[in-house]
């Protein structure tokens, strides 16, 4: 079996399934982990948000990358 | 405070300084450079979405309400995973039907409604009111903070409206400038991708100063919230999240960057190339989470600071009372670029959609015929623009002062009544106009009452119905309706999108739509695919008539130059000039006349339009009370050689709608067979009537039956004739055209009942009665069997180099010339004058120039693709290369013909060998559909068939021990029934084409000898009658011995 992360990113329910992770990372009950809680001074839920904000922003800048053209 | 008027100064200056950025992005489109046409600047325009709201009311919303101000943002930062599959789609088909916004996307859908045009453009203008009010909000108290009241000639004038009649006279000039068929503005997109880089700067520069330059970095400002929360109840709810609110404010976010006008038009309208998107999706959530950054650092910090005035103006606040004057006019500039554009897209989005969708249509029924419309549509939409802004002007008066955000987010609910109706329309094939207006209708409703009131009610009656609810009805609260205790935004989106989708997805199922409204669904759904293509020709029903007539007509809707511009530019698409157009070229640029005018007008402004410029409409005579003498079908085509007049007179006189074509005078037609209002058309130069077409004119004589056709459901036509026609044009239209005109006529016959008056001699079908149905007409209609040879023949040989071209052209002459190249020499009809001559000399192409083909020369189908392979071996002598499927392709498709037709031999049974059948299945369906008569023979259920390639179910035979009603089966191990069945089946189709599928099941009931006998015979069968047979064989389900029996009794096929 070969495994490809071009042919990945260039399906249709890839996507699908990347929006619905998203969704289902930022809302409740994923949301609770983070708590009150603060590290290095920010409130986790803070970086939590940004962390998954910045994994979707980056793969949606793998597939501009890799189905330029 | 910086000096009285000086910050309103430096802001005509800033919108003095985006009118030059526009009028040189224009300049520059002008000259061919175009300095928006790039992912980048398109990126930015997308991020017109952050408006005051986010500017402002971010900072508002984070002080009271801690990190609720993230979901406005995750929403769209979720759906720009979908960009490829979602807003791609929605890009797609607004730019194939040249839809301009929101309501055009949403009311052509369904149907070019006028209807659901109207009610989501109306949606749309309440929609924004809160928004734009929001704007001028943000702006004038951002203005009153750093420069104070203002007082012109010794009086007090509000801020508001200085900055409402500022922006708003900014908008008029700026958005309305011209009307554009396309209604693309590169200045617009250069001016919002500017201002989105001076709010990110001027966010990011007060953000830094905050976390860096005021306290000791972002962790210092975290510890010193976390102090505050410790000791104050007031604070401590800031680091909480309220899921509830948050999920419901992620999904509203979600719809409203799809479907909020401004969105739609930034991302959809004025979206250059579709491959910009694949840039824009992970560049607009990263400006996002950038200039989100600091929004807690400036909002807590503004609370650790106990900075003075409202929380929204934390942002301009905190540098000016520091002393950092510079940075809160820079703030300023920012928050007026925020604004700025915002209002701009958005009026004219709106002023766009209620010109297009709801003044149109008005304005076209009272102000119609013949006025140039140019002047006023313009005007219109100016007015329009400045009612937007006046709305949003009137409502920050009537709101209570509410937090920014708050007001946002009423937009936001409003803007997702539209997902319902726009992706289900996108995606649901069937989703109907009923369904469409009961969403959206109802939809609307409770958002007004869950969200608009609450926010508009303070005192009063309105105050009354919010605290206590109708007549004191708690249950019916707007804001806690049902008393299911959700948050106030909650409330509303629950309700208003469980009725709106219930509505929407209820009512559809229950409702069907029109014809007009399922081709458009098709078209829409399945945008991606090529079918969609065949069924974009067919539609569109207007008028033909010269070039000069076509910019008259569009030129009364966006102006001359407009329309010259935009007729030269097609006619340089079409590779052509307004001298040298041929008559293909003018259809093709009439068909592109329904899609410049919706992109102008919008679509069902242009529905009316198109309906007002056909030219002869149907129209029943007074029935008799009498039954008709006559019969004749619904999509046939019959020859009438002796008493056509007399059928179509009984059959117009019995409540069927006619339209008469005809050489003879209508006058005389009229007294002699008595019918008064059934239009008639004579074929004549003629000039200064509608009721005279030239019959060389073949263009305006087609689109006027077809949109005679297409406007009755009950209709006859009648054509004296085609014979006629076609001498009229020998030798001065491009036989291709005569070829078009009959084929599409023949095709128009499968929508009414035509009937044809026609020598029986110049028809090649036996023509036992007096009313003959005749099902094609290429081939047994007078001489247009030798044009479609030479046409093919052309395409062949188009392929080849002069030299060998020449060669093929001798050797196949010399074939012609002794008479063994066409089959048996096929026969030439009478065409009374030229009896005498020999028939190689009529109307002979001379040998220096092509093929010497006789032009009375008569091909049936057989002999005509048997002549086509002919050539076609000659050629591959010549030129190995030589593909003839491919050379014809495009060809075969445009006579509506499958290109593997010419590449299949009669009489030929052929194996395909793959694991699976699917190619099989797939090019029988082609074939069939393209008007071979099918036979398959298939181990698959015909439902599935049917479902997953196509194939109808009617022509499958369903190989089962099992007796399904309904289906034909047949037991897999009867094999006399089964070539019972081909051979009935061969007996009576002209065309006929058996596919034979499931060879391994046959095997597995019966034995391997057994079915190679099978097949054998059947293969002698189908050569006898000149058949074809197509059979799958799974090469895994055979050892290599077996297969080679079996394919060594049948030719391979390759697809």
């Amino acid at each position: 079996m070969a495994l490809s992360r071009k042919d990945l990113l260039g399906q249709d329910e890839f996507w699908v399934f990347l929006f619905l992770l998203g969704w289902t990372l930022l809302n409740w009950p994923m949301l609770t982990m983070a708590g009150r809680s603060i590290i290095w001074g920010m409130p986790i839920v803070l970086l939590y948000v940004a962390l998954i904000w910045l994994m979707i922003t980056v793969m949606l800048y793998l597939f501009e990358r890799r189905h330029s053209g | 405070m910086i000096g009285s008027h000086v910050a309103l100064m430096i802001m005509v200056l800033y919108l003095l300084l985006l009118f030059g950025i526009a009028q040189y992005a224009d300049r520059q489109k002008h000259l061919g450079k175009s300095i928006v046409s790039n992912p980048y600047v398109y990126a930015l325009s997308l991020c017109v979405y952050v408006s005051a709201w986010t500017f402002y009311g971010s900072i508002g919303r984070a002080a009271s309400t801690g990190l609720e101000f993230l979901p406005i943002y995750l929403g769209p930062v979720l759906a720009m995973t979908l960009g490829w599959i979602v807003i791609r789609k929605m890009i797609r088909v607004s730019k194939e039907y040249r839809l301009t916004s929101v309501s055009d996307f949403i009311s052509f859908r369904y149907g070019r409604s006028y209807a659901i045009g109207a009610v989501v453009a109306v949606l749309c203008l309440i929609m924004v009111t809160p928004y734009v009010a929001l704007q001028l909000i943000a702006i004038s108290t951002s203005l009153e903070i750093l420069s104070g009241p203002h007082i012109f000639l010794g009086y007090p004038v509000e801020s508001k409206l200085v900055v409402a009649l500022l922006l708003g006279a900014f908008a008029t000039i700026f958005g309305a400038r011209h009307l554009d068929p396309m209604e693309r503005h590169e200045g617009l997109v250069a001016v919002v991708a500017f201002e989105s880089l001076v709010k990110i700067v001027a966010f990011l520069a007060v953000g830094i100063y905050v976390a860096y330059g005021i306290f000791a970095g972002y962790g210092d400002i975290m510890e010193g919230m976390g102090r505050l929360a410790l000791g104050s109840q007031n604070y401590a709810g800031l680091l909480d999240v309220d899921y509830q609110i948050w999920f419901s404010l992620t999904l509203i976010s979600f719809f409203a960057i799809l479907f909020l006008p401004r969105q739609f038009h930034v991302m959809v309208v004025e979206n250059s190339e579709e491959t910009h998107l694949k840039k824009a999706m992970w560049l607009f959530p990263l400006y996002l989470l950038l200039i989100n950054l600091f929004v807690p650092a400036i909002a807590w910090g503004g609370l650790l600071l106990k900075t003075p005035g409202l929380e929204d103006a934390f942002i301009i606040n905190i540098p000016y009372s520091h002393g950092l004057d510079w940075l809160a006019l820079f703030v300023f500039i920012g928050g007026t670029s925020a604004a700025t554009a915002m209002i701009l897209v958005e009026s004219v989005a709106v002023g766009t959609m209620l010109l297009n969708d709801l003044e149109m249509p008005y304005l076209l029924s009272r102000i119609g015929d013949g006025r140039n419309l140019a002047r006023t549509l313009l005007n219109a939409r100016r007015l329009n623009i400045l009612l937007v802004v006046l709305l949003g002007y009137l409502y920050s008066h009537a709101v209570a002062y509410q937090i920014l955000a708050d007001i946002g987010i009423v937009s936001f609910l409003a803007a997702s009544q539209l997902a319902p109706a726009a992706l289900g329309g996108l995606y649901w094939k069937k989703g109907s106009r009923e369904g469409a207006m009961a969403g959206l209708v109802s939809g609307f409703l409770l958002w007004t009452y869950t969200a608009l009131i609450p926010t508009l009610a303070s005192g009063g009656m309105l105050e009354d119905l919010v605290l206590k609810g109708p007549f004191g009805i708690a249950l019916l609260k707007p804001t806690n309706l049902f008393g299911l205790d959700l948050d106030i935004w909650t409330n509303s989106v629950f309700w208003t999108l469980l009725v709106n989708c219930s509505l929407y997805t209820i009512v559809s199922l229950m409702s069907k739509p029109s014809p007009e409204e399922d081709t458009i669904t098709n078209c829409f759904v399945d945008v991606f695919q090529e079918k969609a293509e065949a069924k974009r020709i067919e539609k569109g029903i207007i008028r033909m008539g010269t070039v000069e007539e076509l910019e008259a007509t569009l030129a009364r809707y966006v102006g001359d130059l407009r329309a010259r511009q935009q007729v030269d530019a097609d006619l340089s698409r079409l590779g052509t000039t307004r001298d040298k157009i041929e008559a293909r070229q003018l259809m093709e640029l009439w068909r592109n006349f329904e899609k410049t005018l919706t992109g102008s007008v919008g679509p069902s402004a242009t529905r009316m339009i198109v309906e007002d410029q056909v030219p002869v409409k149907p129209v029943m005579e007074e029935a008799r009370a009498t039954l008709p003498t006559y019969d004749l079908e619904m999509g046939k085509i019959y020859v009438v050689p002796e008493k056509a007049y007399e059928v179509f007179t009984d059959l117009v006189l019995h409540g069927v709608e006619g339209l008469c074509i005809t050489h003879h005078s209508p006058d005389e037609v009229r007294r002699r067979w008595g019918f008064k209002e059934t239009p008639i058309i004579k074929l004549s130069d003629e000039k200064g009537s509608d009721r005279y077409i030239s019959p060389r004119n073949l263009p305006l004589l087609f689109m006027t039956i077809k949109s005679f056709v297409e406007s009755s459901k009950n209709s006859i036509v009648l054509i004296d004739s085609i014979e006629q026609l076609v001498e009229e044009n020998e030798g001065r239209v491009p036989e291709r055209e005569l070829l078009d005109f009959v084929y599409q006529m023949e095709l128009l016959g499968r929508k009414t009942r035509l009937i044809l008056v026609e020598r029986p001699e110049y028809i090649h079908i036996s023509m036992p009665d007096s009313i003959n149905e005749v099902k094609e007409l290429l081939f047994n209609v007078g001489p247009l069997s030798a044009y479609l040879f030479r046409v093919f023949s052309e395409a062949m040989l188009s392929r080849l180099s002069i030299e060998k071209r020449d060669e093929v052209v001798r050797e196949a002459n010399e074939l012609i010339s002794s008479r063994s190249f066409f089959e048996r020499a096929e026969r030439t009809y009478d065409n009374g004058s030229a009896a005498a001559c020999e028939p190689d000399m009529m109307g002979a192409v001379p040998s220096d120039l092509g093929l010497k083909i006789d032009s009375k020369l008569v091909l049936s189908r057989h002999g005509f693709f048997t002549a086509v392979r002919k050539l076609a071996r000659i050629i591959k002598k010549h030129d190995p290369a030589f593909d003839l499927t491919d050379a014809l392709a495009e060809l075969m498709r445009s006579y509506g013909r499958s290109p593997f037709e010419v590449a299949l031999l009669p009489g030929t049974t052929y194996v395909i060998e793959e694991e699976k059948p699917q190619k099989s299945l797939e090019l029988f369906s082609e074939l069939v559909s393209h008007g071979m008569e099918g036979l398959c023979i298939s181990r698959y259920n015909p439902e599935t068939l049917d479902e997953r390639y196509n194939v109808p179910v009617k022509t499958v035979v369903w190989l089962t021990q099992k007796s399904e009603p309904g289906y034909r089966t047949v037991d897999p191990t009867n094999f006399p029934r089964m070539s019972s069945i081909i051979s009935d089946f061969l007996n009576e189709a002209n065309y006929p084409l058996v596919l034979l599928e499931g060879l391994g099941y046959l095997i597995t009931q019966s034995n391997y000898e057994t079915v190679l006998r099978f097949v054998q015979s059947q293969r002698d069968e189908i050569a006898l009658k000149s058949a074809i047979m197509l059979v799958h064989i799974d090469p895994l389900s055979l050892d290599t011995k077996e297969l080679h029996r079996l394919a060594s009794e049948l030719e391979p096929l390759r697809i």
